[in-house]
């Protein structure tokens, strides 16, 4: 059952230096339960459109100046400020990248729960306080009723990370979304965390929008992809297809410049060209063409849209054919081995 | 096969920061940052060093250039003990040894331009001067893929890979014949990583340079390093040539650390076991007694929780320090 549509959405940043076209028209749907991965590099628009849905970009600067999002059916996007916390908060709960600076310094952690329970639930304190206990525990936070009193900087940064998500499941959200939750976490804090949302997803069948650049961690979490540049989806579908037979040049290049612990290292990495464009001034035809290698006349005109390369899999680009041809001829890259 | 040439030869090092409290600042103990490392690079390789925040790392490139003082041991460039050099002569070996820092937004002066930046250190270390030190400047921003029209551009001009670049540009303005390379890669973009790595590479290969690389990024240490060493909590855990420490890892961490980074494979990634370790890295300032690592081993034993394990050589290059191997 589809639980979120977002259609067309577009967002714009004013600011003194001209019109930020951060969000480009961006359309898809995520399923319940359902894991996607949105995936690109920063400035691509990846936080800006999920942030733009719950209403949590400041606007001004921000606007959105286009499109649709239905939750359940409804649109979210033009709901009265007040009814806004329903969404936000309770349905659909949102973590961030750095918890030390999304959790209230000055409040214990318990208190920090338990106030969003009891706002979004209608708990009583009593029952905030079990809420409370119950889901630092579902997290893993060992003795989960004698840490209530504590305070976020006497947690590590993976186990504020992990109040950051009981807090978030607290209200039984139906979508969580993960803002590069273990970007600033070890590797070893990292595949704790990752583990923990996995399971979180499977026991309480959320759906998750995990929002990351690294494709090794959206490798084992997601089951779908959206690959962003330059504020366009330029590749979706099922995760494996797209790394067995990435289709557009952005994701090759993406897929090429991570080294692999599985695989040699006898090679130069396979790299994209130059740096990714000014927002304000971006390109005319296809945003990536600066950059790109499969550049044809076509691409300097006129934007790629998303079409099929195979069932369920689709790439806005020009030369998908001569991509391919490449590749079957010409592995590159270390990912293309 | 000849024995290589070692160019840095680090002993023993160790470096502690005081922890002061009170009023009078009194010491109440000491962060060991770095307790006991010992190795040795050798002349046109790279040395991979890993390890989660706080084991060490940094402090260990940053105590081999005398950045800090080391609380105790030694520390060899080209046969010469650094600890032992002061002032003048201290300054003349800077030449041989530069560093990239991490952070290319705050480690450029924000009000000089490309051309200053890259002067500034010929002329401190008097390698070359006016019309010279210009023609050098152009040359150093062609090596490292940048236009040499950009020397009257300020920093806040570039984006965070030609940053890099010209962070690289500036260590190698003296001729060094060592760098340390601090995370010159972890504030960047994926397909500007790649950039870097390959950049690095080729000075490596046309200079004849000689790193340490130090990240947190294992796949992409594996991929620069000949050689890798793990630290844990201040000290080296193992040290072996980069292929056979990612094939056959002997230390329990080192096993947890590979099984914890992530392959950029569905495929992989959907059947692969994970050793997941427990809890947090202890504090430095109180490390666990023993084995630091039997905290969140999970092949722990007994002797472990007493005994230090010594860094011993398992086979040829390949260095472990842990009580499941050995006698």
């Amino acid at each position: 059952m589809t639980l979120l549509k977002v259609r067309d959405l577009e967002v714009r940043f004013y600011t003194k230096d001209g019109e930020v076209r951060a969000v480009n028209g961006i359309s898809y749907s995520l399923d319940q339960g359902e894991t996607l991965g949105l995936v690109g590099e920063s400035g691509c628009g990846k936080s800006v459109s999920t942030m733009a849905m719950v209403r949590l970009l400041p606007e001004p600067p921000a606007k959105i100046t286009g499109g649709q999002v239905l939750f359940e059916g409804e649109d979210i996007l033009h709901l009265k400020p007040a009814d806004r916390h329903q969404v936000r908060g309770g349905k659909i709960a949102i973590i961030f990248q750095d918890p030390m600076t999304s959790l209230n310094p000055v409040m214990t952690i318990g208190d920090q729960i338990a106030e969003a329970v009891q706002v979004n639930l209608g708990l009583s304190g009593e029952q905030a306080r079990q809420r409370t206990i119950e889901v630092l525990t579902q997290v893993g936070i060992p003795k989960a009723e004698d840490r209530l009193a504590d305070y976020p900087h006497q947690f590590s940064g993976g186990m504020r990370q992990r109040v950051m998500i009981a807090m978030a499941i607290s209200c039984r959200p139906k979508l969580l979304i993960a803002d590069e939750p273990t970007t600033s976490l070890d590797v070893t804090i990292q595949a704790q965390i990752v583990e923990l949302v996995r399971r979180l997803q499977q026991e309480l069948n959320m759906a998750v929008i995990w929002i990351t650049h690294d494709l090794g961690v959206v490798a084992r979490i997601a089951k779908r992809i959206n690959v962003m540049y330059a504020g366009y989806i330029v590749e979706t579908g099922p995760i494996k297809r797209i790394f067995k037979r990435p289709s557009h040049p952005y994701t090759v290049g993406l897929l090429g410049s991570v080294p692999r612990m599985d695989l040699g290292t006898d090679r130069e990495l396979y790299y994209v060209e130059g740096a990714p464009p000014d927002m304000i001034r971006l390109p005319e035809g296809c945003p990536f063409h600066p950059r790109c290698r499969y550049r044809t006349e076509r691409c300097l005109q006129e934007r790629p849209l998303l079409v099929e390369v195979e069932p369920e899999h689709r790439a806005a680009c020009w030369n998908i054919e001569g991509l391919l041809a490449d590749q079957a001829n010409q592995p590159m890259g270390e990912g293309r081995a | 096969m000849a024995e290589p040439n070692v160019l840095v030869k680090v002993e023993n090092l160790k470096q502690y920061f005081p922890i002061k409290r009170g009023l009078l600042q009194r010491v109440v103990g000491h962060i060991k940052a770095v307790d006991g490392v010992s190795f040795d690079i050798y002349e046109g390789e790279t040395l991979g060093l890993v390890g989660e925040s706080g084991c060490g790392k940094t402090t260990t490139s940053r105590a081999i250039l005398q950045l800090y003082r080391p609380t105790a041991g030694k520390v060899y460039m080209e046969g010469r003990d650094l600890t032992a050099m002061q002032g003048e002569e201290l300054r003349q070996m800077r030449t041989r040894m530069q560093i990239i820092f991490q952070n290319p937004y705050s480690s450029l002066n924000p009000r000089m331009t490309v051309g200053r930046i890259l002067t500034e250190p010929m002329q401190v270390h008097g390698v070359a001067k006016g019309k010279e030190a210009q023609e050098r400047v152009a040359e150093l921003l062609h090596l490292v893929g940048m236009n040499p029209y950009f020397v009257n551009r300020f920093p806040a001009e570039f984006s965070g890979g030609q940053r890099q670049r010209i962070g690289i540009a500036r260590a190698l303005t003296v001729n060094p014949s060592f760098i340390i390379c601090d995370e010159p890669i972890s504030s960047l973009d994926v397909s500007i990583q790649a950039q870097i790595v390959n950049l690095l590479k080729k000075l490596q290969r046309e200079l004849g340079l000689t790193y340490l690389f130090i990240s947190h990024d294992l796949s992409m240490v594996r991929f620069i390093s000949n050689r890798m060493a793990v630290m844990y909590l201040g000290k080296i855990v193992e040290l072996a040539p980069s292929e056979e420490i990612v094939t056959t890892p002997l230390h329990p961490y080192t096993q947890a650390l590979w099984s914890a980074a992530p392959i950029p494979d569905p495929e992989i990634e959907e059947s692969r076991e994970r050793i997941v370790l427990e809890g947090d890295v202890p504090s430095p300032a109180n490390p666990p007694k023993g084995c630091r690592f039997h905290t969140r081993c999970p092949q722990a034993m007994d002797i472990c929780r007493q005994e230090e394990p010594l860094l011993q050589e398992l086979q040829p290059g390949h260095w472990v320090a842990c009580h499941r191997y050995g006698n």
